[in-house]
């Protein structure tokens, strides 16, 4: 334990001047932008979603929260596991690490944890900047529906199910980022397990899909949201969490067991 | 005699049908300069990789302190520090950030990392990203990254490669300086006549088998001294030397390369060509270099 905490230190000077931390901030950015932008263009689609939904909040936070859980999570974990390695394998620092008086499990899991925290920095961050912008609108566009108080526990308990449901994909990428030494070997194979998730989650395979896992368990927000909310009706969707979240601490330890076995050659 | 800090027992490793090393028997005495020396290919690194941990032998164990590395790792690495083919360093963090990233992982104090900063040099540069160091300022602070443990045994991989001649002249002094701070050193260089100036033990690999393990002395011991002559009639000169025993090589001209183990043997030369009437105008008793024994083991 005590070296775990001393390599999560060690992590937390890493992330210091680099690309992997200030993308934290710039993705959900980046997304909200798109929402805002799309807000403006479509304006009276929002207004009659919203009176469908019966809230403007819970419209714009689904509608988010979909586009985030679905395609841009999955491809952010990618990214950020990828850039995580590359501090390793770019100066070739694991036969200097790996000959230390330190656990090399420690060494591994300070890896994925440096990965969930990323991963948990940016969801806190989306959902900070939805209630932000959501405020946004009451000026902007009076009469969408913003005036009402936000649903501030179901959008923290949303996002935190989010989090929880990326962990496993967190596992597998942070593995297949710190195998592979090239980066385009992590991004590929997030990019290709993401893009085949958009066709996996219209299937009844979906919830043993890990990287449809953050969509589902997001999707939870509201109880007629639509096509993509399939677990979705006023009920927690459980098994895909305990498969998300349990699944991932399971994976990375498995990961971890693989990766300090090898050879660094 | 010095008890053995690094002690190999059938030490064998093979990659697929590749035996890169096969049945060391490494023994590295305390407070030496072990140099480890052999051509490319010849399972230096793979060796080192093996006294660190890093690859897992295929046969045999390593005993560092005493102890077999097997089940005593961090125990062990606790006393080691090690610079393996180049520093390891984060580009974007300055030296002293890089240095630090390590204290924190082995829970070493501030006043450790100052003190290696010291030892090689770099306080003025120590804010600085890496990234903006030359070649020989990153290999001196891989050094600090190794010393940063305040090692009783420094394992160093090529520690001089890329430098320049001040900066190789730079590291010379600091290695030599590390024995009497009770630190024994084993390293690995392809520079011959720079590991002749430092070592006091030499260790010669070869198709992953040593060939010779001792001093430097006992390694001249297993070679041939030769006299080079210069005299006016080398034609008779050769037939004089040849018949009264010596083995005489003819280098040209009027030069004369003769098998020879001592100053007495010199003398006698000299004697007995004067005697015949064979003037003599240049005589010299050649130690072979390292790199001559080091060729002629690995040739």
């Amino acid at each position: 334990m005590k070296d775990i905490t001393h390599a999560l230190h060690a992590e937390l000077l890493k992330t210091k001047r680099t690309l992997a931390f200030w993308l934290t901030l710039i993705a959900p950015a980046v997304v909200i932008s798109l929402q805002v932008a799309m807000m403006w263009d479509q304006y009276s689609y929002h207004l009659e979603q919203s009176k469908l939904f019966g809230s403007a909040w819970v419209f714009y936070t689904q509608q988010t929260l979909v586009i985030w859980s679905l395609l841009m999570l999955p491809l952010f974990v990618t990214l950020e596991t990828a850039l995580v390695a590359q501090w390793e394998h770019h100066s070739h620092q694991w036969k200097h690490l790996f000959a230390l008086p330190v656990s090399r499990g420690a060494l591994y899991a300070a890896k994925y944890l440096c990965g969930v925290a990323f991963i948990g920095l940016s969801c806190a961050v989306l959902i900070a900047l939805i209630l932000l912008s959501g405020l946004g609108f009451r000026w902007v566009f009076p009469g969408l529906g913003f005036e009402v108080a936000p649903p501030l526990g179901e959008m923290a308990l949303y996002g935190l199910l989010m989090f929880l449901g990326s962990w496993l994909v967190i596992a597998i990428q942070t593995w297949v980022a710190q195998r592979w030494s090239n980066f385009a070997v992590a991004c590929s194979v997030g990019i290709a397990l993401t893009v085949a998730s958009v066709i996996v989650i219209q299937s009844k395979y979906a919830g043993f899909y890990p990287y449809t896992l953050p969509a589902l368990v997001a999707n939870g927000f509201s109880e007629n949201i639509g096509a993509l909310n399939f677990f979705a009706e006023g009920v927690l969707p459980v098994k895909e969490l305990l498969f998300g979240s349990i699944g991932g601490l399971i994976a990375a330890v498995i990961g971890g067991w693989h990766f300090v076995r090898r050879d660094v050659l | 005699m010095a008890a053995q800090l690094i002690q190999t027992v059938n030490l064998t490793r093979r990659f697929g049908d590749v035996l890169a090393v096969n049945g060391l028997e490494l023994a590295v005495p305390q407070g030496s300069i072990y140099a480890f020396l052999g051509p490319n290919g010849a399972g230096k690194t793979t060796t080192i990789r093996m006294l660190l941990g890093l690859i897992r032998p295929t046969e045999g164990d390593v005993h560092l302190f005493g102890q077999s590395l097997r089940g005593n790792r961090k125990n062990i690495l606790r006393k080691v520090g090690a610079l393996v083919e180049g520093p390891s360093l984060y580009p974007h963090l300055t030296g002293r950030e890089n240095l630090e990233l390590t204290r924190r992982l082995i829970d070493a104090t501030t006043a450790q990392r100052d003190r290696a900063l010291h030892i090689v040099k770099l306080v003025d540069a120590a804010d600085r990203p890496a990234r903006t160091y030359s070649t020989g300022m990153k290999q001196r602070l891989g050094l600090a990254l190794a010393l940063l443990v305040d090692p009783e045994l420094l394992i160093l991989d090529e520690p001089t490669n890329g430098l320049d001649p001040a900066g190789i002249h730079e590291m010379r002094d600091l290695i030599c300086g590390l024995p009497a701070q009770g630190i024994t050193v084993f390293l690995s260089s392809h520079l011959l006549s720079e590991v002749e100036q430092v070592a006091t033990h030499i260790g010669i690999i070869q198709q992953g088998q040593l060939r010779f393990q001792g001093t430097l002395d006992e390694l001249h011991a297993q070679m041939d001294t030769q006299l080079t002559l210069e005299v006016d009639q080398p034609q008779r000169a050769k037939s004089v030397l040849a018949a009264a025993g010596w083995q005489v090589k003819s280098n040209g001209g009027h030069r004369l390369v003769v098998d020879a183990n001592n100053l007495s043997d010199a003398s006698m030369i000299n004697a007995q060509l004067t005697q015949s009437g064979i003037n003599v105008y240049h005589i010299n008793l050649e130690q072979p270099t390292l790199e001559d024994m080091f060729l002629s083991l690995t040739a």
